[in-house]
């Protein structure tokens, strides 16, 4: 057995053991076999039974809600456990973190240290890792896992003219909201150039930079799910107003669709994301509903 | 047009969060990555962080905001 002091150390263990036992390892076959284990467990529940399946690896403690739920309904008497020996071996994986087994060798991750999370239960700490290992950690600021620079250098230190280069919106918000927008606009020398009411009556401005001697334009809007906080979108550099930049944002899709406010089908649209009606001839020139 | 695993909209890269509908509706992905699905019945539209959304019976199409950026000057879909 390897005791690995965090999941990064153990995955990257798991990739040196299965380079040097010739299979390749990835994100991608990952993800695709836990969305067949995935499957397994879901039709598992649905019949009220356990399965034999077997684990690529197991998620430890990460796993722990979904043995709380079995032993409801075994502790109950609800429904009797067939398999009491294998499941109570397969429970006692939550007393460690992420394990992955072989044949010949098992490694194991440390649990973390320490979880840090804020009023709404997401990661998040604005002072070192909000998942905390003995040698490492997972940096999050309200649930989004940005850099350990970004949580460590103070606010005041922190250059406004990251937010132009990170192309995640959420990593974006958060450095936005860390550092504050009126001071990431005094910093980045931003000009107003046309402000108004985004689709949800908010106020929002369209701004301009000047950025390596070239023009910039983006869309300050608020976001309508987290009260008062910013994010900065760029926009092409054609939009004149804010109505501009609003249209601009729309999805090639929808885009396309000519729009008519009378007579035109809803639409909706739930934070970077929008739904329309697969064949409107007409939308309506704003979503009806926007979260 | 390939039917997806899940039945979301926009899975976001660095919260986990996603645009999620009930498992009972198939979701298609273009591959241009539009998403389509059809309902008969009005359905919600969940997502860890936004308000949800309930959407009425009819075939849809979704896609992600796009933003523009000036660096390599040219339109791409928000990712989040």
């Amino acid at each position: 057995m390897v005791i690995c002091l965090s999941p990064y150390y153990a995955w990257a263990g798991v990739c040196y053991y299965k380079s040097i036992t010739g299979t390749a390892v990835d994100s991608a076959v990952r993800s695709a076999v836990y969305r067949a284990v995935y499957r397994a467990v879901g039709s598992a529940v649905d019949s009220v039974r356990l399965t034999s399946f077997v684990w690529p690896w197991f998620d430890g403690h990460w796993m722990a809600n979904f043995f709380a739920y079995y032993d409801y309904y075994f502790n109950n008497e609800m429904v009797v456990n067939p398999v009491p020996c294998e499941y109570n071996a397969l429970k006692s994986s939550c007393k460690m973190d992420l394990i992955y087994p072989f044949d010949d060798i098992c490694i194991v991750s440390q649990n973390p240290t320490e979880i840090h999370l804020n009023n709404a239960g997401f990661p998040h700490c604005e002072s070192g890792p909000a998942v905390r290992y003995q040698h490492d950690g997972y940096y999050f600021l309200n649930g989004v896992n940005v850099g350990k620079e970004i949580v460590d250098t103070p606010a005041e230190k922190l250059d406004p003219a990251i937010i132009l280069s990170e192309k995640n919106a959420e990593v974006r918000r958060e450095i936005v909201r860390k550092i504050g927008i009126e001071r990431v606009c005094q910093k980045l020398g931003a000009k107003i150039i046309d402000s108004g009411l985004d689709y949800v009556d908010s106020p929002c401005e369209l701004i301009q930079l000047e950025v390596q001697g070239e023009i910039q334009k983006y869309i300050k809007l608020i976001n309508p799910s987290v009260a008062g906080i910013y994010h900065i979108e760029g926009v092409p550099n054609e939009c004149q107003t804010v109505k501009d930049a609003l249209n601009s944002r729309k999805p090639e899709g929808l885009l396309k669709i000519p729009v008519d406010d009378t007579n035109g089908a809803d639409w909706y649209e739930q934070g970077d994301v929008c739904v329309w009606p697969k064949n409107a001839k007409f939308v309506k020139s704003k979503p009806i509903i926007l979260t | 047009m390939k039917k997806l695993n899940e039945s979301v909209l926009a899975e976001g890269e660095v919260t986990g969060h996603a645009h999620r509908l009930p498992s009972t509706v198939d979701v298609f992905e273009a591959d241009n990555g539009e998403r389509e699905f059809c309902t008969e019945t009005a359905i919600p539209l969940t997502h860890e962080e936004h308000g949800e959304i309930t959407i009425p019976p009819g075939d849809y199409s979704s896609d992600k905001v796009v933003e523009y950026d000036h660096f390599s000057e040219q339109a791409r879909k928000v990712a989040d």
